[in-house]
């Protein structure tokens, strides 16, 4: 297929644990936000695909209605992390075939209203027998927390790896974190201070899960001929790849892990996960960033291995000895500080860190040089987005 | 007093939970090509063929993974921190989630034997399934 498809204009608003705005004011703010960074009118976005579900974003009829959108390509998905590659795809495919010409996608989040994400508070668990987490709540089963931990509990024992282990991918992230200033968790995590803190499920400590919060991003993607008018840099959608669904497919997991029904086998990265790689014609090494759904740390040792940053087991090791980290890294991974510092905004908020590295605005924590950025999650789902 | 959260029981479902009153677990094998499913489901996975013969487990298993819940989400589970999910690998060949009881979390064990064991729901007719050490 080929891809015209870039990103004009990147919006989120400031991330909140104080659950005061609406969703509705917040994803209308940041559409504001994304225009004014592209300079275009409110009268060219003609399509528009939002997040919508749990906890209770924006819909495309509300949001067009409310804000006087006019549209020509309409539709949403459900609000989970692993639905930011696929919105950011079907938008992309839009307008690469003349099904719109600028495409607003928007995510609204309200975790920090409800209180919290599992239990009575989410909707998703009353989805069907099990949710979409896996979740059972008459044993007490809460998504989303317990499916990162059961699933890193069979990693831990699988190769022989522990908290102590894990304690790096927060605190990796959190000294991203405190080069953002838009960050939320911004002081200084010590491994005492994991080792120190609370379980919440175990094998996961606090520093492993993200904080609830609220806010809003919204992108627009935009074909090429348009995208040249844009007031700042556009960021090319070089490649992407869907995400995976199927029995080996758990969403805290990567398959080979055995959590829920998967198998328990010896994971190597197969055809559909490398494809991002073959279509693109880039290889791992131009890769100068990487950027995941980490709303808890496991995920991101998944990551790692699914598209074959290291080989699967590594990845702790990967990650102690400092190359996901922006202090010279081979690939720094979530620049921003992730889910699991900057705030949760279901991962769009990674999407704007990438369109800020690739135009150079990212001061502290700029990527030198950064040319490709790879959006990727455990599920397999990606993007490869370059600099024009 | 706060009620336990209970199960989804529906139109796939109800014949399960029907069996687990007279306690006996009970898992679809197809009758075309022998796989053994859960969770309970329609098809087949591996065939997509509908026919299917029912296999009363023994209730024997191993815990493939583990979780200790330190946090509360659900007002009934409140009082009951810290509690056990397993995830457990019976001797059927499938692999079930429940809570594991009478045990200290700190002796939980992947390869752990277990067995089912059935508990009643108050203020409900609901039996569940769950496990204990063997």
């Amino acid at each position: 297929m080929n891809i015209d498809a870039y990103i004009a204009g990147a919006g989120r608003t400031d991330i909140s644990r104080k659950g005061e705005k609406t969703n509705l004011e917040l994803g209308i703010e940041a559409v504001k936000i994304a225009l004014e960074d592209s300079g275009f009118d409110k009268k060219d976005i003609d399509g528009i695909v939002t997040n919508y579900g749990s906890p209770v974003g924006v819909d495309i009829d509300q949001f067009a209605m409310l804000t006087g959108l006019n549209t020509r390509f309409s539709t949403q998905t459900w609000n989970h992390g692993r639905m930011v590659g696929s919105v950011l795809s079907i938008a992309a495919m839009a307008v690469s075939h003349g099904l719109a010409n600028v495409v607003a996608c928007v995510c609204s989040v309200g975790f920090a209203k409800i209180g919290g994400v599992g239990g009575e508070k989410s909707s998703s668990e009353f989805r069907g027998v099990e949710g979409t987490h896996g979740e059972l709540p008459h044993y007490g089963l809460s998504g989303p927390v317990s499916g990162a931990a059961m699933s890193v509990q069979k990693y831990m024992n699988k190769y022989g790896v522990n908290s102590e282990d894990l304690a790096y991918v927060p605190i990796t992230l959190r000294n991203h974190a405190r080069l953002n200033p838009r960050a939320l968790r911004r002081s200084e995590l010590t491994l005492d201070d994991y080792h120190n803190s609370r379980y919440i499920v175990e094998p996961l400590h606090v520093f492993d899960c993200c904080q609830v919060t609220d806010g809003a991003v919204c992108i627009l993607v935009t074909n090429k001929s348009m995208a040249k008018n844009a007031k700042n840099k556009p960021v090319k959608i070089i490649e992407m790849q869907g995400i995976r669904g199927g029995r080996e497919e758990f969403i805290f997991s990567r398959p080979g892990l055995g959590a829920y029904q998967q198998s328990d086998f010896d994971f190597k990265p197969d055809e559909w996960d490398l494809n991002i790689f073959k279509k693109s014609g880039l290889n791992h090494a131009d890769i100068d960033g990487l950027y995941t759904y980490d709303a808890f740390s496991p995920l991101v040792w998944y990551t790692l291995e699914r598209f074959g940053y290291c080989d699967p087991g590594d990845a702790p090791e990967f990650v102690k000895s400092g190359n996901i980290s922006l202090s010279g890294g081979s690939l720094p991974v979530n620049s921003n500080g992730g889910l699991l510092s900057e705030g949760h905004l279901s991962g769009w908020n990674h999407i704007v860190e990438i369109v800020n590295q690739l135009r150079g605005n990212c001061g502290d924590r700029q990527i030198k040089d950064a040319r490709f950025l790879q959006w990727g999650t455990c599920f397999g789902d990606s993007l490869i987005f370059g600099g024009e | 007093m706060v009620n336990r959260p209970l199960p989804v029981i529906n139109q796939d479902n109800r014949w399960h939970w029907e069996k687990l009153k007279e306690g006996i677990f009970v898992i679809q094998e197809c009758a075309g090509c022998k796989t053994r499913r859960w969770p309970i489901a329609p098809v087949c996975y591996h065939c997509f063929s509908k026919e299917v013969e029912l296999i009363q487990c023994e209730g024997i298993g191993t815990i493939d993974s583990w979780v200790v819940f330190h946090h509360s989400y659900y007002p009934y589970f409140a009082d009951k921190l810290p509690y056990i999910v397993v995830q457990v690998k019976l001797a059927e060949g499938i692999r079930v989630t429940a809570n594991l009881l009478n045990i200290d979390p700190s002796e939980v064990k992947i390869g752990m034997s277990v067995r089912l064991t059935y508990q009643q729901v108050l203020n409900s007719d609901v039996i569940l399934p769950q496990f204990v050490p063997y």
